[in-house]
């Protein structure tokens, strides 16, 4: 019909991005696998599960989760945060020489893509992606964080794992204001080409998020390519790639896990005592065919949280007042309470039952475009219709 | 009141328009009623037809309580043409083939049935035929979708009802290609896998389906669904539009179908939020007494205008 409400705020940030981002702090293993329960195929989640736990020293665990996050990562063609989960899986065990070559043989088959690091690590071989792994090194930095600055000595090649940064060239007297170029995942950085002399970097590089990058630092580099000179060929030609703005969200592959447009979300539940229904309502960024989070409504009260994780809960999302797909049962397998004071939010990740074929084929048509088109649907409205 | 229709000597069958967008309450059957309304004001003969087999309430919008007689009287064989189902309406020009909610085996139409339906739709001695989908992306929905001339999609400028209408479209393309090589296991395996979006095969648009189908030994199959896919034109149309950028809403379409679908959608133009509407949906008052100078009849005689220009032009 002719008349709508406005549905959820399109600002609300995903939960699992907050998470990323650590403006969502989770602090115990036991909640990490809660959540995991509810987005199990989140290889990001499992990298960070893996971090969390080296942290607190279960390494036999933390091999698990790297090695799963390292699969994941792969499955969604993201090499080089799977090599980076592979790394660090067998910085805790060293691989046998099988190993390896079953991994390389899947980087391989799973590998490609246009990013200038998908590129680079799908055509090595064996020999050159092994020198390679060996010689990475981790660098995390936070947002404003400067990687280096014009006219500094260049000491190292650069490989984003996550996160975005701005590279941004000297300003040229009576020139045109110069234009900074965003960098993001898969890109490769670092004017550090000819190695046999010394370098200057020709712009800024800093961080507009928090940053996960590996780098190679030049002497080793070079060593490297003497021995392996393809790895020089490739790197030269790939580093020196910029991808255009626009073009960033089509053709790089963001997340492994696929994030909503914002919907509302109705959950309906029984009361502890009386066995009356009761409502609470929400947003939801995080949805997927088999589960969801919900940041509820700032009116939710505690004790409504409280006896909805006793409850089967039934899910129905919404746009205003209407029904978009409605008959979606499950259990509460996470909860958090975000921020303090007289009014927390409160958040609720649920796990769904089996369901109706009809209700499994709504939720597909509702969520089962691929990141690349949400991605593109979600710049362009941005860009086009966003007032 | 059909007299009038059939005096006429006609050569040719109805110009048959569906209007789906996979998502309820985003104004499928308010447009269906408008764009019947403004072929009817440029004296063209039209039949709108309530074709949500699961929850009709098109002739509610017509201000009619209970039909006399519905699609369903034509399916039971009380009548033999939909003609004769047809009700009049207050709009010179325009009738109604009512849904029938209330027989709920319509929802799961059987294949011949289906087919009935699609042959009859073809033999309504009219000009223009709008077919009024109902929500989902339902097989039954999509196969009236893909059988009509006029293809129109419905969006509304806000992200949920843009992706529902983005997913509505996909599931066309990916029904086109599943009932071509429906006969070709190996092909048909290969599409279904391609319908996943994380699938194995790194298939993430249908133009790299078509040249794995080529590789796998099939390149005139490749070509065929190529052509198939030629003739899926949607046509986008934002509705309930406040601004004049949310009618951008159908380029986001357009633009994402052509890369991942590499199919050409139309942008039909937008129709914007119109308060009187609401107000004669609420009051059950015929869409057909709306002021001719509303914004939302206004904009309807533009898209219709517009989309025969493209058509002849």
């Amino acid at each position: 019909m002719n008349g709508i409400e406005p549905h959820a705020n399109p600002d609300q940030e995903s939960v699992i991005e907050q998470i990323f981002d650590d403006q969502i702090d989770i602090n115990s293993a036991e909640e990490f696998e809660n959540l995991l329960e509810v987005f199990p195929d989140n290889a990001d989640l499992y990298r960070k599960f893996a971090d969390l736990l080296v942290g607190r020293k279960r390494l036999d665990a933390a091999l698990l989760a790297y090695h799963k996050a390292a699969t994941l990562y792969l499955d969604a063609g993201l090499v080089l945060q799977s090599i980076v989960a592979k790394i660090l899986e067998w910085s805790i065990v060293k691989p046998s020489h099988r190993e390896g070559l079953d991994f390389h043989t899947m980087v391989r088959r799973k590998g490609g893509g246009g990013m200038p690091s998908q590129v680079l690590f799908s055509q090595l071989n064996y020999e050159e992606m092994v020198a390679l792994m060996l010689r990475l090194a981790r660098v995390r930095l936070s947002p404003g964080e400067a990687v280096y600055d014009t006219g500094q000595e260049s000491t190292d090649i650069y490989f984003i794992v996550s996160g975005e940064l701005t590279e941004t060239p000297p300003q040229i007297e009576d020139a045109e204001p110069s234009t900074a170029i965003a960098l993001a995942e898969n890109d490769i950085f670092g004017d550090i080409f000819p190695l046999e002399e010394e370098s200057l970097c020709l712009a800024r590089v800093a961080a507009t998020s928090a940053v996960e990058l590996v780098k190679i630092s030049k002497p080793v580099l070079k060593a490297t390519c003497y021995r392996f000179p393809r790895i020089r060929e490739l790197l030269e030609r790939l580093s020196r790639i910029r991808t255009p703005q626009g073009d960033r969200a089509w053709q790089t592959v963001r997340r492994s896990c696929r994030y909503c447009l914002p919907a509302d979300i109705k959950i309906e539940f029984l009361s502890d005592d009386t066995e009356e229904k009761r409502f609470v309502h929400g947003t939801t960024r995080d949805l997927s065919t088999g589960g969801i989070c919900v940041v509820l409504k700032n009116d939710t009260s505690r004790s409504d949280v409280d006896a909805l994780l006793k409850q089967k809960p039934t899910l129905t999302i919404l746009e205003g007042n209407r029904t978009v797909i409605d008959g979606l049962i499950g259990n509460v397998a996470w909860r958090k309470t975000v921020g303090r004071g007289t009014c927390p939010t409160h958040i609720v990740g649920i796990t769904f039952d089996p369901m109706a074929d009809e209700t499994a084929i709504a939720l597909n048509a509702f969520c089962t475009i691929s990141n690349d088109e949400q991605d593109m649907i979600w710049n362009l409205w941005n860009q086009l219709v966003r007032h | 009141m059909q007299n009038q229709y059939t005096e006429k000597e006609r050569t040719q069958s109805p110009q048959i328009w569906a209007v789906g967008g996979g998502k309820g309450g985003i104004g499928k059957s308010v447009i269906s009623i408008l764009i019947s309304m403004a072929l009817a004001e440029k004296g063209q003969d039209t039949v709108v037809i309530d074709g949500d087999l699961g929850g009709a309430n098109l002739h509610t919008f017509m201000g009619i309580r209970t039909p006399s007689r519905t699609l369903n009287d034509f399916i039971s064989r009380q009548y033999a043409t939909l003609d004769e189902v047809c009700m009049g309406t207050e709009q010179k020009g325009l009738r109604i083939i009512c849904g029938a909610s209330e027989v709920l085996t319509l929802a799961n139409l059987q294949y011949t049935q289906k087919i009935k339906i699609l042959q009859a739709i073809s033999k309504i001695e009219a000009d223009h035929v709008i077919l009024d989908l109902g929500a989902g992306t339902g097989f039954n929905t999509l196969d009236f979708f893909l059988s009509a001339h006029r293809q129109i999609v419905v969006m509304t400028p806000q992200p949920v009802a843009i992706q529902n209408a983005y997913a509505f479209v996909r599931n066309a393309v990916y029904r086109t290609l599943s009932r071509l090589t429906s006969r070709r296991p190996s092909l048909s395996g290969l599409v279904k896998a391609a319908m996943d979006p994380k699938n194995d095969m790194r298939v993430r648009t249908v133009s790299t389906l078509l040249d794995r189908v080529a590789e796998y030994g099939a390149p005139a199959d490749a070509v065929e669904m190529a052509a198939h896919l030629k003739r899926i034109r949607p046509t986008l149309i934002t509705n309930m539009a406040r601004e004049p950028r949310d009618k951008n809403a159908g380029r986001i379409i357009q633009m994402v179908s052509q890369k991942h679908l590499t199919i050409q959608a139309e942008v039909g133009g937008g129709i914007y939020f119109d308060p009187q509407i609401n107000a004669m949906v609420s009051a059950m008052e015929p869409l057909t007494r709306v002021n001719r100078d509303s914004n939302a009849i206004q904009s309807a005689l533009a898209i219709v205008s517009h989309l025969e220009d493209t058509a002849t032009g």
